[in-house]
């Protein structure tokens, strides 16, 4: 049950380029919280120097109360699971399980308790005298989740594990994954580029870009209240509509204005936002799932055009084009290209963001 | 751009059918797909089409010219590699000039249209640098940009978006639908995903193990696929497949699996006989009832077992007396821990397969 | 760093074989600067006591050294423009085309290699003196580049491998015959590996003795390694230092080589290819 902390952490590689750039977080202990971002953020930088592989430029790292950042990874009581899968191939799976606790020098009928309960907690025990070669990658992930399991780690870090599994095979292990949370009760940090499954397994997540952590919240508010632009399009199939405009005050009302079209803002938020920022640029933003579609005119609906469909099985993205803007919207209906269409903006899900994408409204 | 006809195009390799009596046309101006599993002939067919391998029996025509004997250089099509195949030791401008210089263009005429081709593809910047200095969705730019450049009788992709980041590939998807309208050319596009398939082509062709099994309007084949393989390779996610029983009694249709029982309509007693059929229903055509509705029928328990959350979409595992299903919800669906849930299966989206032939019987 | 008995252990070993390795190289050069006297003596001094350098000026004068410099020249550079010129073509047919027995094909080539070339010498010498191309460099190269094909197939197949064929293949649909595609695409890919082989080849032929010793019998076509050989007994004994000097000569070419072609060793090139 650790607190992981990360005091002012800074790295830079060959005093040149900077991978990290202070991070202040703590993630909880007994979560499992996801480090979220595309490639080149720093994801797997922060992951290194929090598992001990890498030694932070400035800065510190805490576990609780205790100063970590000089202990070499085998001190600091973590377990870490790649991307390929690391199981020894000259050991059995049950050599492979049994290893950390040899180590720990454990009776023999201590380890093969721990490990036929690992074991058969992970489903691998009819296993267990095999060696890993020409085994399918999602049960080498096993193995090495049972040893991560088995060495009773406080902190278990996931580097994008699933990647090289079979995507059939990836439903179980993400369950397992799970499971092993609910178990060991360890902190858990899960890196990752697919948001996917940042909001499937993850209590929280950490939106990470060019070495900052821009947002650490649950899925549910990182999409719904993302707190800028950047998160806003990366969460989301496809991500949030994104259109620069101005803000209007007129007759006490407040508009958005989008070359040429006004959208109505709700009357409570005027002196709210107005108050709040300096020019009247402003970005708006709706999700494309969020846009409502219809195919008569109704009043209040805004006329478009269907310019690009792509029919994605469930639903369709369609690209609409309202004058000179582009917009996405997602929905059931069959629309076809060159169409009219009609869409509305529903209140709840306008977001307004500053001209350098912070959030300032939603 | 030109129309192109494949006739009964087989390959091996040893052993090994990669390519079985494989027959189709791509019309003039369609963006035509190949949707098929990996290693079910799709790079081996667009490699006969370019030239780069030869069948051991069937021909190709071009606009009705056979060039089956042709080397490539001769043939006027280009291929944009999965892996982008970009010259690593030339620059991206001479990298895109290559197809215009082998065909001995003068130097300002090739610049005019490296310029126009980079300003459209959004490359303009990087024409100076070196493949190894671009990140995926460049390298994928600048490929498709060299074969663009060359203004081909037909363009071959090979999974273009398979090697980009999923957030990329929305995009370049997206992008790529733009592109193939504002050029007026004739696209042969081969993948295994079944969205690439319905979001970007007119007409699609899959292709399974070797063989054709079913051509049509995309949305026409995901509906109504012929046999069972093609639903399996035309659905994302997985079609769920069920055994069912029909027994016919009193004049009513029913179909029988583990957990549910379906009233079809009585005209398919003249067309159905009792017995066992394979059941598949997809993904979307099941739904999680939340309200209490006597009137609906077709409702049985599950447990939910697991949700897969994509963005604004959930993929959510159940079981229902041991049968395994995977549903795929239109809104985010999360739960934390297993549950029972009451699932509707659409009955008028049922598809039944013939358990032996596995050639569809119903609709 | 902590400082501990394995760590001064194995510097401790690591610079006895450094010297190990070093002191017939010192040996070597020192004796060249050692009287004639000096070179008899046991046991051997490892500095000398009288200093000379008359040595390495004598052996270009006594002997035709210049000579068999030339021949040595010329002979290593037609074996590897032979090997090169025919193994380019074998490697790259080898690595891209899948033909029936392709791999006895490549199997055979390697054991020419193998063949003691003791065993081929006579024959071959027969054969060239019918021809009358008996103690020419030219000859000799010929022959050198017949005996390195192998090395060449071999080593220049494995850099084409390393290529992906997609490259060639997407070049000759841009409007490009195979050959261009082998000239444009995959010789500057394998430059490192052209580079390696050809320096190999080169510093092979260099230094070959059995073949030239038989197939060359005046200055017109004797190489160096023969030259030198010649110090080695008749009336004047084994003179030690002559033989060193004119050693160290013939192989600084090949040492310059290596040094200066270092950077085109460099295998970046080919990273990044497939992503």
């Amino acid at each position: 049950m650790t607190n992981i902390t990360l005091e002012n952490v800074t790295h830079i590689y060959d005093k040149r380029v900077k991978a990290v750039d202070d991070l202040n977080i703590t993630f909880p202990h007994g979560k499992l919280s996801a480090i979220l971002g595309p490639s080149g953020c720093g994801k797997t930088t922060a992951m290194r120097i929090i598992a001990g592989l890498l030694h932070p430029t400035y800065g510190k790292v805490y576990f609780d109360q205790k100063d970590v950042t000089d202990l070499p990874p085998e001190k600091r009581n973590v377990a870490m699971v790649f991307q390929f899968p690391v199981v020894y191939s000259i050991m059995t799976v049950y050599e492979n399980l049994a290893f950390p606790l040899r180590v720990k020098k454990l009776s023999k009928d201590q380890i093969d308790k721990e490990v036929k309960r690992v074991a058969e907690f992970l489903g691998i025990q009819q296993f267990l005298h095999l060696k890993p070669v020409g085994l399918p990658a999602d049960l080498k992930q096993k193995i090495a989740l049972g040893r991560a399991m088995i060495k009773q780690a406080d902190v278990l870090i996931l580097d994008e594990p699933l990647t090289n599994i079979d995507p059939s095979a990836r439903f179980e292990l993400r369950e397992k994954i799970l499971e092993v949370k609910r178990e060991t009760g360890a902190t858990i940090l899960y890196v990752t580029h697919d948001q996917a499954e940042a909001l499937t397994l993850a209590d929280l997540i950490a939106v990470m870009k060019d070495g900052k952590i821009l947002q650490f919240a649950s899925p549910e508010d990182v999409y719904n209240h993302p707190a800028n632009t950047f998160i806003a399009w990366f969460l989301g199939n496809p991500g949030m509509n994104l259109l620069k405009g101005t803000l209007e005050s007129k007759d006490y009302k407040t508009y958005v204005e989008l070359e040429g079209i006004r959208i109505e803002l709700p009357a409570t938020i005027s002196t709210e936002i107005l108050d709040r920022i300096s020019t009247n640029e402003v970005i708006f933003g709706i999700r494309p799932e969020q846009i409502e579609v219809s195919l008569e005119s109704k009043p209040n609906y805004i006329y478009a055009k269907v310019s690009i469909v792509e029919d994605t099985g469930m639903l369709r993205i369609a690209t609409l084009n309202i004058g000179n803007l582009e917009i996405k919207v997602k929905t059931e209906k069959f629309l076809r290209e060159g169409q009219d269409v009609y869409i509305r903006f529903p209140a709840q899900y306008i977001k307004l963001f500053d001209k350098d994408g912070n959030i300032i409204y939603g | 751009m030109a129309k192109l006809r494949v006739e009964k195009v087989s390959k091996k390799f040893g052993p090994k059918k990669v390519l079985e009596d494989i027959s189709f046309e791509v019309e003039e101006g369609s963006f035509t797909t190949l949707l098929g599993p990996p290693s079910a002939g799709k790079t081996t067919l667009l490699r006969i089409i370019a030239g780069v391998e030869h069948p051991d029996k069937g021909r190709i025509f071009l606009d009705d010219e056979d060039i089956t004997d042709l080397p490539p250089k001769d043939r006027n099509v280009a291929l944009v590699y999965q892996t982008f195949a970009l010259y690593p030791h030339m620059k991206v401008y001479d990298n895109i000039a290559s197809p215009l210089k082998a065909r001995k263009l003068p130097p300002d005429e090739i610049r005019k249209k490296i310029e126009e081709i980079s300003e459209f593809l959004n490359i303009h910047h990087l024409l100076d640098r070196y493949p190894r200095e671009l990140s995926g969705g460049e390298k994928q730019r600048v490929a498709i940009a060299r074969a663009m450049v060359k203004e081909a009788r037909i363009y071959l992709f090979d999974e273009p978006l398979t090697n980009l980041d999923y957030k990329l590939r929305e995009a370049a998807r997206t992008e790529l639908k733009r592109m193939s309208k504002a050029l007026k050319a004739t696209i042969l596009y081969a993948t295994p995903d079944p969205i690439d398939a319905l979001a970007l082509s007119d007409k699609v062709h899959i292709l399974f193990e070797g063989k054709l099994l079913q051509s049509g309007a995309p949305r026409e084949v995901h509906d109504l696929p012929n046999n069972l393989n093609v639903a399996r390779v035309f659905s994302y996610p997985t079609i769920n497949l069920i055994d069912a029983d029909l027994e016919m009694k009193n004049g009513k249709v029913t179909l029988k699996t583990p957990f549910v029982s379906i009233d079809l309509p009585t005209y398919c007693t003249s067309t159905l006989a009792e017995g066992r059929y394979l059941l598949a229903i997809r993904p979307h055509d099941l739904h999680i009832v939340f309200e209490e509705d006597r009137s609906l029928t077709n409702v049985f328990k599950a447990r939910l077992l697991l949700t897969y959350i994509i963005g604004s979409e959930t993929i959510a595992h159940v079981e229902a007396n041991g049968v395994r299903l995977t549903l795929h919800l239109p809104y985010i669906y999360r739960v934390g821990e297993v549950r029972d849930v009451k699932v509707f299966i659409d009955a008028n989206r049922i598809l039944l397969f013939d358990a032996n032939t596995m050639e569809r019987v119903y609709p | 760093m902590k400082i501990n008995g394995w760590k001064i252990a194995t510097v401790i070993a690591f610079i006895l074989l450094t010297i190990w390795t070093l002191i017939p190289i010192y040996y070597s050069f020192i004796t060249a600067f050692k009287s004639r006297i000096e070179i008899t003596y046991w046991p051997p001094t490892l500095i000398p006591k009288e200093f000379t350098m008359q040595y390495w000026f004598i052996i270009w004068f006594d002997r035709p050294t210049i000579a068999y410099y030339r021949n040595t020249v010329i002979a290593s550079l037609i074996s590897t423009l032979i090997a090169l010129a025919f193994s380019m073509p074998t490697a790259y047919t080898c690595a891209r085309f899948n033909f029936k027995n392709r791999s006895d094909v490549l199997f055979t080539i390697l054991t020419f290699r193998f063949l003691p070339p003791a065993a081929v010498v006579l024959p071959i010498y027969v054969f060239l003196r019918q021809l009358a191309l008996i103690d020419t460099p030219i000859s000799l190269g010929l022959i050198y580049g017949a005996i390195n094909i192998p090395i060449g197939v071999w080593v220049l197949r494995s850099y084409i491998i390393e290529i992906p064929p997609e490259l060639e293949e997407s070049y000759m649909i841009d409007g490009y015959s195979r050959l261009r595609a082998f000239l444009n695409i995959t010789l500057p890919l394998i430059r490192p590996g052209l580079v390696a082989v050809s320096l190999i080849i080169l510093a092979l032929s260099w230094g070959e003795f059995l073949f030239a010793s038989i197939l060359t019998t005046s200055p017109a076509g004797k190489t160096l390694p023969v030259g030198i050989s010649e110090y080695m007994g008749g009336e004047w004994g084994y003179e030690w230092n002559k033989i060193m000097a004119a050693t160290f000569y013939a192989i600084i070419p090949i040492i310059i080589a290596f040094i200066a072609i270092r950077k085109h060793l460099a295998r970046g090139l080919t990273f990044g290819i497939v992503r």
